[in-house]
């Protein structure tokens, strides 16, 4: 035990002097996080008023119909005079979307001949486009049922009246119950400081184990072989050199985005747990990158190239479940997407037990990763 | 010509260290097509548990996966789904109640559970879950109007309004701004 810790003293005292552990561990993933969390205000399109334009061309009682219907929805509608004006307001942001009620569309509903609503849509706006097109479906049920009605009871014009009444003030068959949820992703400063600090846990950890291709290459790692030294004690000192910067930079990185930035990691107890299991899972992955080659430079390019693969698949640089599909699968293979999985529960206050998947999770991959590692370590701690 | 033969010399150099090939070429197509992927679709997205999976929760969920601007994903479970929506992962969630199909054959009301959260799109994407329903509960609500209208009961009025043949005297066109075809979708970076 005490020739490990003398090793990572070593390597400790070796990276803080060339100053490369600081930069790697902190400055780098600090600059990243505050550029990112300035530059990038949300990911997704937030709850917003969208605003609708009203064509008339019916002069009837159907436009009276579209300006209730808006009234409980997030939707301001608003005449838009006339379609060459609307197309232009659509065209130019100005409205969302436009509804044009065509002639004759009040006289539809007694049994007039058939019209269509047009919906002006901007494709760059498809919610707005969305949204205009369900107000105008909504209406066109409206009339088909009034019209099935009337037909399956033989109505006459003037009963029609009663019956448009009467499916007006239908209670619908189908009804939609609101469930309201809580919010359960980070805000963008919490997650590009906690997205950063993992991204570079992986840079910082390489330190560690990967130098011992270096004291191979450079002999001093056949003058530890020879020495009174126990084999596991050199690669626990490595181990504990990747685990030493590895927690120090995750430390450093939650307190200062936490004090310097705003950012809401979470439960101390919670961020605690899960910072341990992903420095584990980061230094068992890099110790398994390390055993498959053969030189440190082959080891730092690997190194970097797996570093950068899982980072860009596990939400690093933005939240890729958010894409589903494959992307959202591939993703949690990584042990960043656990990592920030576990602060997302974290984040709404939630107990303790929320992050019992992702911790299990990491540890899983740091035990698989750290098997592997190890069975095949030993090739590099052959004199 | 010497420049040409230094830079293809350099060229080789970088090139021969394959590590590069990966941070010069590989990673920043991986990153476009990464934030493609993410933020190229500016369609809304609903998750929806389909419950019995019947014929008509089947309709109504390509009802709704057909419209514009809406992208639907299954989901196997209630809590899977609760997830999707507190995280982002999807606009709002749709839970089809098990039983959907009995209930509206059988000519009574059916519920849908709306997954709801208060900062997302969830509030635009509800007007257009409950065109769809409307569209679905068309004929139900006639057959009740007729019931209430002659009398008899519900499953007379629901056969009746059933052999009414009858074309949509109103009907919806989706058109772009220039007066031409919309397209089908087009994502923000198009």
């Amino acid at each position: 035990m005490r020739a490990a810790s003398l090793i990572t003293a070593k390597d400790l005292r070796q990276r803080l002097r060339d100053r490369s552990a600081f930069l790697v561990a902190v400055v780098a993933p600090l600059a990243l996080a505050f550029a990112l969390s300035v530059t990038i205000s949300g990911f997704s399109a937030g709850s917003q008023t969208y605003h609708l334009g009203l064509v008339d061309l019916d002069h009837g009682r159907a436009a009276s119909g579209f300006y209730a219907a808006v009234k409980d929805a997030p939707v301001i509608l608003r005449d838009a005079g006339t379609l060459a004006r609307a197309r232009r307001l659509v065209k130019n942001g100005k409205l969302d979307a436009a509804l044009v009620l065509p002639r004759g569309l009040s006289a539809a509903s007694r049994g007039g001949s058939s019209v269509r609503i047009e919906v002006i849509g901007d494709p760059k706006n498809a919610i707005g486009a969305l949204v205009a097109r369900s107000f105008a479906a909504s209406y066109a049920s409206y009339v088909r049922t009034i019209a099935v009605a009337s037909r399956a009871l033989e109505a006459d014009r003037v009963a029609m009246i009663r019956i448009a009444g009467e499916v007006a003030s239908a209670k619908p068959p189908i009804s939609v119950g609101d469930i309201s949820t809580t919010r359960k992703n980070l805000d963008p400063k919490t997650y590009y400081a906690a997205a950063m600090a993992v991204f570079f846990l992986f840079f910082a950890v390489q330190f560690g184990i990967s130098s011992l291709l270096n004291e191979r290459s450079e002999g001093t790692l056949a003058r530890m072989l020879v020495a009174p030294i126990p084999r596991l004690s050199i690669l626990g000192g490595k181990a504990m050199t990747s685990l030493a910067l590895g927690l120090t930079s995750m430390v450093v990185l939650a307190l200062t985005t936490r004090y310097a930035l705003g950012a809401h990691w979470g439960n101390p107890l919670g961020v605690g747990a899960l910072i341990v299991c992903a420095v584990l899972a980061a230094t068992a992955v890099t110790a398994l990158v390390t055993t498959l080659a053969k030189t440190s430079e082959q080891a730092n390019a690997w190194l970097a190239i797996v570093s950068v693969v899982l980072g860009m698949l596990g939400g690093s640089f933005f939240p890729v479940a958010q894409a589903g599909g494959l992307v959202a699968t591939l993703s949690k293979i990584t042990p960043h997407a656990w990592f920030l999985s576990g602060l997302q529960d974290l984040s709404s206050g939630g107990a303790l037990s929320v992050i019992v998947e992702p911790v299990l999770v990491l540890l899983a991959i740091a035990g698989a990763c750290g098997a592997m590692a190890l069975v095949r370590i030993r090739r590099l701690i052959e004199p | 010509m010497r420049v040409l033969a230094i830079v293809r010399t350099e060229l080789i150099r970088i090139f021969r260290w394959r590590a590069n090939v990966f941070f010069f070429l590989i990673m920043p197509m991986g990153l476009i097509l990464l934030l493609g992927v993410v933020f190229g679709n500016s369609n809304a997205r609903v998750g929806v548990v389909k419950g019995e999976n019947g014929p008509l929760a089947r309709q109504l969920v390509e009802a709704l996966g057909s419209q514009s601007g809406l992208d639907t994903k299954s989901y196997g479970s209630k809590s899977s789904l609760e997830k999707a929506v507190e995280r982002g992962n999807v606009s709002a969630g749709l839970v089809i109640v098990s039983n959907y199909d009995r209930l509206l054959r059988a000519g009574e009301s059916a519920s849908i559970r709306y997954f709801a959260r208060p900062d997302s799109l969830a509030p635009q994407v509800r007007i257009a879950v409950e065109a769809a329903v409307s569209a679905q509960g068309s004929n139900l609500t006639a057959a009740r109007v007729v019931r209430s209208e002659r009398g008899g009961t519900l499953a007379s009025a629901i056969e009746r309004v059933s052999a009414v043949k009858v074309s949509s005297p109103v009907g919806v066109q989706l058109l772009a701004a220039s007066g031409g075809k919309y397209p089908r979708s087009r994502g923000q970076f198009q």
